[in-house]
């Protein structure tokens, strides 16, 4: 009876190996850069700042960070050894502002945008009229 | 009833002005495309490039009744020819650009997330036989960048029909501004691309035809590849050799080294002329794990032209992509190595049907430039 639980859940987590091996082989994305890239905004007592992780997945030469534009350039990386940077963002009261922070590593850059302050006013999305064409659904934007 | 009167009247008064053929109307349609620069970044610059092979469709404003649909040719220009049963409009009309081809030439289609293809329409106005009316796909409406993922599938597939003169399987690719999807073949013939404020994807033409390089694999070559991320990392040789094979589509088709890819940093570019990436172990085992661009720079090399070039190999694109469906696709794969397919079948390949006349010029390629031990002994016969 053991070995028929055993027999069983080998082969449950078998399946379930094969069923990400074949979900991951579904999804071939592009070239990315060698990093691993977080950021996020928090607030002080002054006003607002940025703080960035910049983790390499390999050891590499340098890691450039990038926060609204002002580049940090550190040494060499060890793999999985984050690269911590803050930076502060001067913002009016009631203001907000997207800031772009970007990882240069190897060659490669990864960006992300993080908010500071007043939320981004919600974008309205375009009018679209849908129209059969050739038995085809075509969602029309008018210019 | 009057509408087809005054019709008729139209047809009657053009035929008395003296025009050659049937009442027509005739334009030409664009869009606006950022190009890549070398460093990856997008040019600020906004260019109208012709919107070639689209479908265009002339709508009533009225009532939203499709009058006819015709196609672009390869300048972007179209013609409607109003012939019986087609009348010449006499109320305002517009017209309707889709990111579409339904031809088995050329079978793509650009949609949004919700799948429904994506389509501009343009200003109204009144006809009038002879003259040219225009359609320009701005950035600002949102959907440009539709159109050149669609002007970058219809490369691709002219490739396929008339370089490789094969029948190309048909494409849908996901793209709409602000979308987070990601950027990736699902393979299921269909490609996502990004559309967020910090990684858009719509301009970056090397990213959009390096997805469609996968979809490729799969339609007409092979693809043992494991799938997730690709860093440029030594990697298994599964996944090096579809992501450096997908990226050397990208280029082949453009014809040019490079890879770019922005975001809202600038972005990154890549010249695989210049670059160079070597295995990690020069006397080990031929199914060592490799980096994708050691891929990408070895079939770049046999694919140029010698002159002015790293290598001396008089090579051409056809040569190396022809690989995929007269060899890969369909051979069974010499059991050395990493099983499935990888630089090793290809290599094997391109000697089954290339010969052994340029053993010496690929050996400098692959063995003295990028220290990859092959030993150059496949199914083609062993080099000298």
């Amino acid at each position: 009876m053991r070995t028929l639980v055993y027999c069983v859940a080998i082969a449950a987590s078998l399946a379930l190996v094969a069923t990400d091996a074949t979900a991951e082989r579904r999804h071939r994305g592009k070239p990315s850069a060698p990093v691993s890239l977080t950021a996020k905004a928090e607030r002080t007592a002054s006003g607002w700042r940025v703080v960035v992780d910049a983790a390499p997945t390999r050891a590499v030469d340098a890691v450039t960070i990038e926060i609204d534009g002002q580049a940090t350039r550190f040494g060499a990386t060890a793999a999985r050894d984050a690269r911590h940077l803050v930076a502060p963002v001067k913002l009016d009261a009631a203001a907000g502002k997207d800031v772009v922070v970007t990882a240069r590593v190897a060659g490669r850059s990864q960006s992300v945008i993080v908010r500071v302050g007043a939320p981004a006013p919600a974008a309205k999305p375009l009018p679209v009229t849908v129209r059969q064409i050739n038995g085809v659904s075509v969602a029309e934007v008018r210019q | 009833m009057i509408r087809r009167w005054m019709g008729a009247a139209l047809m009657a008064a053009a035929a008395c002005g003296g025009s050659d053929g049937p009442p027509s109307l005739s334009g030409t349609i664009s869009y606006e495309d950022r190009a890549q620069q070398t460093n990856g970044r997008l040019a600020t610059e906004l260019v109208p490039m012709p919107a070639r092979g689209v479908t265009l469709s002339l709508i009533n404003e009225a009532d939203g009744a499709v009058l006819t649909t015709v196609t672009t040719d390869d300048e972007g220009r179209y013609t409607i020819e109003f012939v019986e049963p087609l009348v010449e409009p006499t109320e305002p009309v517009h017209l309707l650009a889709a990111a579409m081809n339904m031809s088995p030439e050329r079978p793509i289609q650009v949609v949004r997330r919700d799948r429904q293809v994506h389509g501009v329409g343009g200003e109204a106005f009144t006809f009038k036989d002879g003259t040219d009316v225009d359609l320009l796909i701005t950035d600002a409406s949102g959907e440009a960048e539709a159109f050149n993922v669609f002007d970058m599938a219809v490369l691709s597939h002219d490739a396929v029909t008339a370089r490789l003169a094969l029948t190309p399987t048909p494409i849908t690719l996901i793209w709409e501004r602000g979308s987070n999807d990601g950027t990736y073949y699902s393979g299921d013939a269909t490609v996502h691309l990004l559309g967020a404020a910090s990684d858009d994807d719509g301009y970056d033409d090397t990213v959009i035809l390096h997805e469609i390089g996968h979809f490729f694999e799969d339609t007409i070559g092979r693809s043992d590849s494991p799938g997730g991320g690709h860093d440029g990392s030594p990697t298994d040789p599964n996944l090096a050799w579809s992501e450096g094979f997908s990226t050397y589509w990208a280029m082949a088709i453009k014809d040019v080294p490079f890879y770019g890819d922005s975001n809202s940093g600038g972005g990154w570019g890549y010249n695989a002329d210049t670059a160079l990436t070597r295995a990690p172990q020069p006397a080990g085992d031929i199914g060592q794990d490799v980096g994708e661009n050691l891929t990408t720079e070895v079939l770049w090399d046999l694919g140029d032209a010698a002159s002015g070039d790293d290598d001396q190999l008089a090579g051409d694109h056809l040569r190396v992509l022809n690989v995929q469906p007269m060899y890969l696709r369909t051979a069974a794969l010499r059991n050395v190595g990493e099983p499935g397919v990888d630089l090793v079948d290809f290599l094997d390949g391109f000697f089954v049907a290339d010969g052994l006349d340029h053993c010496a010029a690929v050996r400098q390629i692959v063995v003295t430039n990028h220290t990859f031990p092959y030993d150059f002994g496949g199914p083609g016969g062993r080099c000298p």
